[in-house]
């Protein structure tokens, strides 16, 4: 009883304007921040592409987009080493698209690309967009450059170590005393062509057969598939270590 | 946001892992091991009493760790390393090459030198020279196998080892107990009877044999001096006397008694004659064989109702049962310091008796044998790679040799009639 004169019911107005103001703010706040910080490219499925296509019409970079998603990729694929994993997807596409514009111009303009059809989409929405992709991959240009630059080195050595590890594996003939928990670190030395020029044993299993099995290995595969970027195969596979374990071994 | 910190904590790792990068390769092919022995430079007139790179070659490709190329598929027989061209060997898909030469080094004393090269590292592995009378090339040549055998498989090889059997003709009427290298060549008969011989077992230093005679009184237990022929009374006590082993010591025999009713297993110290009785159940207990830390002894016993293996401390007297899988298990034998178990294995009442090895680490029971017929009397290499049996085949007993993992097998030949109980000896030296 005593609190309801206290309060006034018209004074009421005031905290709840307060509260909602509030609310409000945090509320811009964090849309904006959302879009900050989160890529909106990396969540704009991929009918959402399209339309950009089509209401830049005008320019003739973005119609091309379409044409050089697939023939660009192919142009890197030659560089790119490695098989790409499909996981990767979601980052690659802002990639792509920014390597899109930059690359692909000159093949734009000779190729004749067939029109977009316009969609009824509202140019607002549209150059809202645009502008948001083109902040974010200006942004996120030189970031993503690098994870993908990183991400594509490490697909590499990650095939070219499996391919190894198979061959070497398939002519590792383990002698009948080798234990399935002995273990022994080689390190190899190639050239850029991928052969062997030495083996140097980093740490012996203490069972001479054994060590001198796992180094015929090496020797027999003779010649290892390598990157030709000569420039991973300086950093990764000039020399390198094979750690062996006859894990299979029947003691 | 959570796909973008998995790709930083990744190239993070990949960054610290960069120092060097390390390729791990966790299996390799367990196949034999392509070897050429070259035919030995000979610088005599008259030919050689012994072909001793046949006899490497034979040794090596009968262990079954190594596939020997046939001299007539070779581009060359070098007898010195700047003859060696490691490319040929390399096209033949050679690791190994031995080279070597033999001369006469005065009066009836052959001096071999022979060389071992690893073909794909270029580098010799093994060199060494060595002098023979001429009776002894034989032996020069298990000599030389067994170096080569070591070196690349990382275990002792056993060519240079023998084996002891009984023989029998066929009207069973006449029984030799003889011995003979381990691929069968030059046997010599130790002692002959006309009773039965059984259970023949080595002293670990082979100077000793161990053996049963059933003789028209009953069975008795000899233990005969291989290089003075004298053989010495062990046991002769009312009832069975059987199945003697030497212990690893050399010094005492672990045999079997009747004399109290049922078989049961003993020890003699050989030395003083002092008598220890192991076991005491009413089952038969038998075929004892000492582990190797000479406080154990494995055996077989019917205590369960069928027969099955068994160890017993001689210390405490605990009896731990070992095998649990099979209707029949008997006649145990260890190998590699008695990790397998080796043993004739019925896996069911009325299927064939095999050889069945037991990993007792990882309890894993594996039948080795499928061509012969009543596989019996396993005995196992020293370096316990091989188990040698006996076993019927055409008809006829005859001895039979498998790896402890099964990969190997082959028969032993023998001149004439029939042949049972191997025992593989000890290492000569």
């Amino acid at each position: 009883m005593q609190l309801f004169p206290l309060t006034d019911p018209r004074s009421f107005g005031l905290p709840v304007l307060g509260s909602g103001l509030i609310i409000l703010l945090v509320l811009v706040l964090l849309s904006t921040k959302w879009m900050n910080t989160e890529p909106v490219i990396t969540k704009v499925p991929k009918h959402i592409n399209a339309r950009l296509v089509q209401v830049k019409k005008a320019v003739p970079k973005k119609t091309i987009k379409k044409v050089k998603k697939k023939k660009p990729k192919k142009v890197k694929a030659v560089k790119k080493p490695a098989p790409k994993f499909k996981k990767v997807v979601i980052t690659k596409k802002v990639v792509k698209k920014v390597e899109v514009k930059k690359t692909i111009k000159p093949l734009v303009k000779k190729k004749s690309l067939p029109k977009p059809i316009p969609l009824p989409d509202s140019d607002l929405f549209s150059a809202l967009e645009e502008e948001e992709q083109n902040n974010n991959v200006a942004d996120l240009l030189s970031k993503e450059l690098l994870l993908k630059q990183a991400d594509e080195e490490q697909e590499a050595i990650m095939s070219y170590s499996g391919q190894i590890k198979a061959l070497v594996e398939s002519v590792w003939r383990t002698p009948p005393s080798a234990k399935h928990d002995d273990e022994l670190i080689l390190r190899i030395f190639l050239v850029p062509t991928g052969e062997v020029i030495d083996v140097q044993m980093v740490t012996s299993s203490g069972n001479q057969a054994l060590d001198r099995s796992a180094e015929q290995a090496v020797w027999k595969v003779v010649q290892f598939p390598v990157p030709k970027d000569l420039i991973l195969f300086e950093k990764e596979f000039r020399q390198f270590k094979l750690k062996l374990q006859p894990s299979t071994a029947r003691l | 946001m959570m796909k973008r910190f998995i790709w930083l904590c990744l190239i993070l790792v990949s960054v610290s892992a960069k120092a060097e990068l390390t390729i791990e390769i966790t299996q390799g092919i367990a196949s034999s091991i392509p070897i050429s022995v070259v035919p030995m430079k000979w610088s005599g007139t008259t030919e050689l009493p012994e072909n001793i790179a046949g006899i490497v070659r034979s040794d090596l490709e009968r262990s079954g760790h190594f596939s020997v190329l046939s001299p007539d598929d070779m581009l060359s027989h070098p007898s010195e390393l700047e003859d060696v061209y490691f490319r040929d060997w390399r096209l033949l898909k050679q690791e190994y090459v031995v080279i070597a030469q033999i001369k006469l080094n005065g009066q009836d004393q052959y001096q071999i030198r022979y060389q071992l090269f690893d073909v794909f590292n270029e580098r010799e592995v093994l060199t060494q020279t060595l002098t023979a009378k001429a009776n002894q090339l034989r032996d020069i040549a298990h000599r030389i196998s067994d170096e080569i055998y070591e070196q690349l498989t990382g275990i002792r090889g056993v060519f240079s080892t023998r084996i002891a059997y009984v023989t029998t003709n066929p009207m069973r009427t006449h029984f030799n107990l003889a011995i003979a290298d381990s691929d069968g060549a030059r046997e010599k008969v130790v002692m002959s009877s006309k009773y039965s011989i059984f259970s023949p077992a080595w002293s670990p230093d082979g100077k000793r044999l161990a053996y049963v005679l059933l003789e028209d009184s009953g069975s008795k237990v000899y233990v005969q001096d291989l290089a003075t022929g004298d053989k010495q009374l062990v046991s002769a006590n009312k009832g069975i006397n059987s199945a003697p082993a030497f212990s690893p010591d050399g010094n005492k025999l672990a045999l079997v008694l009747s004399k109290d009713g049922n078989p049961e297993i003993y020890v003699v110290d050989l030395t003083t004659r002092h008598w220890i009785r192991v076991t005491n159940h009413y089952a038969i207990d038998t075929e004892p064989n000492w582990m190797p830390d000479g406080q154990h002894i494995i055996f077989t016993s019917g205590r369960a109702g069928k027969p099955q293996i068994y160890r017993v401390s001689l210390e405490s007297g605990y009896i731990e049962r070992l095998t649990f899988e099979g209707s029949y298990n008997a006649r145990a034998r260890l190998a590699q310091d008695g990790r397998f178990l080796v043993m004739v294995h019925q896996s069911a009442k009325g299927e064939p008796f095999r050889i069945a090895s037991m990993d007792l680490t990882r309890g894993l029971l594996q039948i080795l044998t499928s061509d012969t017929f009543l596989d019996e009397s396993p005995s196992v290499s020293p370096n316990g790679v091989m188990v040698m049996y006996a076993a019927k085949y055409n008809k006829r007993s005859i001895l039979a040799a498998v790896s402890v993992d099964g990969d190997v097998k082959f028969l032993v030949p023998s001149k004439s009639g029939d042949v049972r109980e191997p025992a593989w000896g000890p290492y000569l030296n």
